[in-house]
């Protein structure tokens, strides 16, 4: 009876670590660079200002959240902090706050300018993260201060903190969505088209899929969807020879010229592709097919059109 | 085996099969939200990161210009160069020494969905680049330079099969 007990439970614990490990995907790390905790922090999107601590290695990113400013404590890459301050509020509601919260603390600090409370959450890293363990912690720590504030009563305002200057970054597009779908449906494409003020002419791909045909800017392009799998958009232009698409495609990224002669037809071809096969946005679509349009402008150029 | 053994048997099996299936669940669903999370900027750590998690063995090599680092690695037994512009956008490529015409370029060009073949001439000699080039500012995510990766794999073996026929 025990050897079958043990038994069971030696296979339960088989079945699980071989689970875990099956799931886990990204790298550990035990110890974060300022670099990579900037590129994490960038990949989410935040906006932030760097100031360098007294000790070495410690550095403090002020970043705004939903008119909030919340910094984020680099303590030589070892491990990390997050709070958010507020005006100063009793201590018994700051004692309530920490018996029944989970994943930060408040606390009452007091510097040269008064009193104020603090809801900080800590990441140790020496026991190793992952790049989504520090993102939940940033998500989490979000949450945290949603059910802090309505624990409060929504009577307090954050303490006013220097707001950060912006850094140079790349700006994300106005208006549009990074929700991320691994097909392109008709509708999601002729959505994203429709945004951008385009109308098309639709029409079937043998095989499966459409085409649209429009002007952009003055430019007839073409976008092909293979069946949500992948897309394609094209310009047509005179017929050139193979040095000067060779020379162009030398020239160029994100795109490729080819040459066609199809029954006595000869033309150039401006073409891009992307593949939606590993995720896509709308967002990146429109992305594309703006930028298309400077392919376009500058291909013509080239052709000396 | 008697009835209680049995019991218990069916009762250890389902509680595995329930376990599992909620491990692998919460797995999928957390490296599928870190994986799809968009960025416009590929920073070094984390191209070298996803490349690390596809056990691929890299040389870092810095470019000429500041911000330009490439990864050299094999794959499916070619060298295979990754470029990281500033974080802007990736490049890619495959070099081939073998002899080619400009029509048998234009001809992989024309089936081609996800590469370009490229003839570079210099000093005398005559490569063809297969490359492909992913612009980031649109929005990327792990995921998709995964596949950009992987994508680019598919692309070199029709490549060599096209261009050896």
């Amino acid at each position: 009876m025990l050897h079958a007990t043990k038994v069971k439970v030696l296979v339960l614990t088989l079945l699980l670590s071989t689970a875990a490990t099956a799931g886990a995907q990204e790298p550990v790390y035990k110890k974060m660079t300022p670099e990579q905790m900037e590129g994490l922090m960038q990949g989410m999107g935040l906006t932030y200002k760097k100031i360098t601590g007294m000790n070495p290695g410690t550095f403090y990113y002020d970043f705004n959240r939903n008119n909030k400013v919340l910094r984020l404590h680099f303590f030589n890459g070892q491990d990390i902090m997050l709070d958010a301050l507020y005006d100063r509020q009793p201590l018994e509601m700051l004692n309530k706050w920490n018996t029944r919260a989970k994943f930060s603390r408040a606390c009452l600090h007091k510097d040269n300018k008064g009193e104020f409370v603090a809801l900080e959450s800590n990441l140790d890293i020496i026991g190793g993260v992952t790049d989504s363990t520090v993102r939940n912690f940033f998500n989490t720590f979000y949450q945290e201060i949603t059910a802090f504030e309505k624990h409060l009563g929504g009577s307090s305002t954050p303490t006013p903190m220097p707001m950060p200057m912006p850094m140079p970054m790349p700006m994300p597009q106005v208006g549009g969505d990074d929700t991320i779908f691994k097909n392109v449906p008709p509708e999601r494409l002729e959505k994203v088209m429709g945004a951008l003020n385009i109308m098309y002419k639709k029409s079937p791909l043998k095989g499966g899929g459409f085409f649209y045909d429009f002007d952009y800017k003055g430019s007839k392009m073409r976008v092909y969807n293979w069946n949500g799998n992948d897309l394609m958009i094209d310009a047509v232009f005179k017929t050139t020879t193979l040095d000067k698409v060779n020379q162009y495609n030398l020239q160029r990224k994100f795109i490729r010229t080819v040459l066609y002669a199809d029954g006595g037809n000869q033309y150039t071809s401006l073409e891009a592709n992307i593949d939606c096969a590993g995720g896509i946005s709308e967002n990146m679509i429109r992305h594309f097919i703006v930028t298309f349009d400077e392919e376009v402008r500058a291909f013509a150029k080239f052709l000396g059109n | 085996m008697n009835r209680r053994h049995v019991r218990q048997g069916v009762v250890l099996a389902v509680l595995v099969a329930l376990i599992g299936v909620g491990v692998s669940g919460v797995a999928a669903s957390a490296a599928q939200d870190a994986g799809d999370q968009v960025y416009r900027n590929v920073p070094s750590d984390r191209l070298e990161g996803i490349l690390r998690g596809m056990n691929i063995v890299f040389t870092k090599v810095p470019g000429k210009m500041e911000g330009v680092n490439f990864y050299d690695f094999d794959r499916g037994g070619f060298k295979i160069r990754l470029h990281n512009y500033n974080g802007k956008d990736l490049w890619i490529d495959a070099l081939f020494n073998d002899r080619t015409t400009l029509e048998k370029i234009n001809g992989w060009n024309r089936r081609a969905k996800f590469s370009r073949a490229v003839l570079i001439s210099s000093g005398g000699k005559e490569t063809i680049s297969l490359e492909s080039q992913m612009d980031c500012l649109g929005g990327v995510t792990d995921n998709i330079i995964r596949q950009f990766i992987n994508r680019f794999d598919g692309e070199i073996r029709d490549f060599v099969k096209y261009h050896s026929n």
